[in-house]
């Protein structure tokens, strides 16, 4: 193998260019406090991946609370005797107001059957549900 | 019976008892609640806290590289 000469001659190309670059020390300062400020937005960054875990668990804890919650009113609620209002009434003591109250819904005409969605209700409808059946006994209370 | 809203209901002793057991189990599960309430509401907070340090960070990073760009490129 020949040995490369120190004469030998160095193409054009490959010629190193310089460019000058003015206030050298403040632009490496500059760079290494970008890099800083880059490596504090990683910490951010996985400081947020570690509250969004915590919280997701605080969530759950929360939804099962709230679900027994639920379960707990609802059994609540089976253990007081059902009855109906309108029986426990005077009836000297029904008003002309709540008798019309009463007749509209008598009187109602059959509902037109219409098809319904096959997809399962979803948590939200389902909750809706419960708070619409709800007020609708709170309602009846109130008219009474 | 005059006052139909104040109809009194009679419920039984064994159902009473269920009752207020119930209610007890009920306030301690509502104490839970609140506690893991307050503590999603800290982390909320923190998360805020955080994500508005990673806005500021950002910005930070944008000016000084605006600079460096500057200081490279001004010979062109």
């Amino acid at each position: 193998m020949a040995k490369k000469t120190i004469n030998q001659e160095i193409p054009e190309e490959d010629t190193p260019y310089f460019v000058s670059i003015k206030a050298p020390i403040d632009l490496r300062r500059q760079m290494l406090e970008s890099s800083k400020k880059s490596i504090h937005c990683l910490q951010n960054h996985q400081r947020i991946l570690l509250i969004r875990e915590k919280k997701k668990r605080e969530m759950a804890e929360l939804n099962d609370s709230i679900k027994e919650l639920i379960f707990l009113n609802k059994k609540f609620n089976e253990k007081l005797p059902k009855y109906k209002h309108e029986l426990l009434r005077d009836p000297k003591t029904i008003t002309k107001e709540t008798q019309e109250a009463v007749k509209p819904i008598e009187h109602r005409p059959p509902k037109v059957a219409r098809p319904k969605p096959m997809r399962e209700k979803t948590e939200l409808e389902k909750l809706e549900d419960s708070l619409s059946s709800i007020e609708g006994k709170l309602k009846t209370l109130n008219t009474q | 019976m005059n006052n139909d809203k104040n109809v009194p209901v009679f419920v039984k002793i064994n159902d009473y008892k269920e009752i207020l057991d119930i209610v007890d189990v009920m306030k301690q599960k509502l104490k839970e609640t609140k506690v893991s309430l307050e503590h999603v509401k800290a982390l909320k907070q923190q998360e805020d806290q955080e994500i508005g340090d990673w806005e500021k960070n950002i910005a930070e990073i944008a000016k000084r590289l605006s600079y460096i760009d500057s200081a490279f490129f001004e010979n062109e």
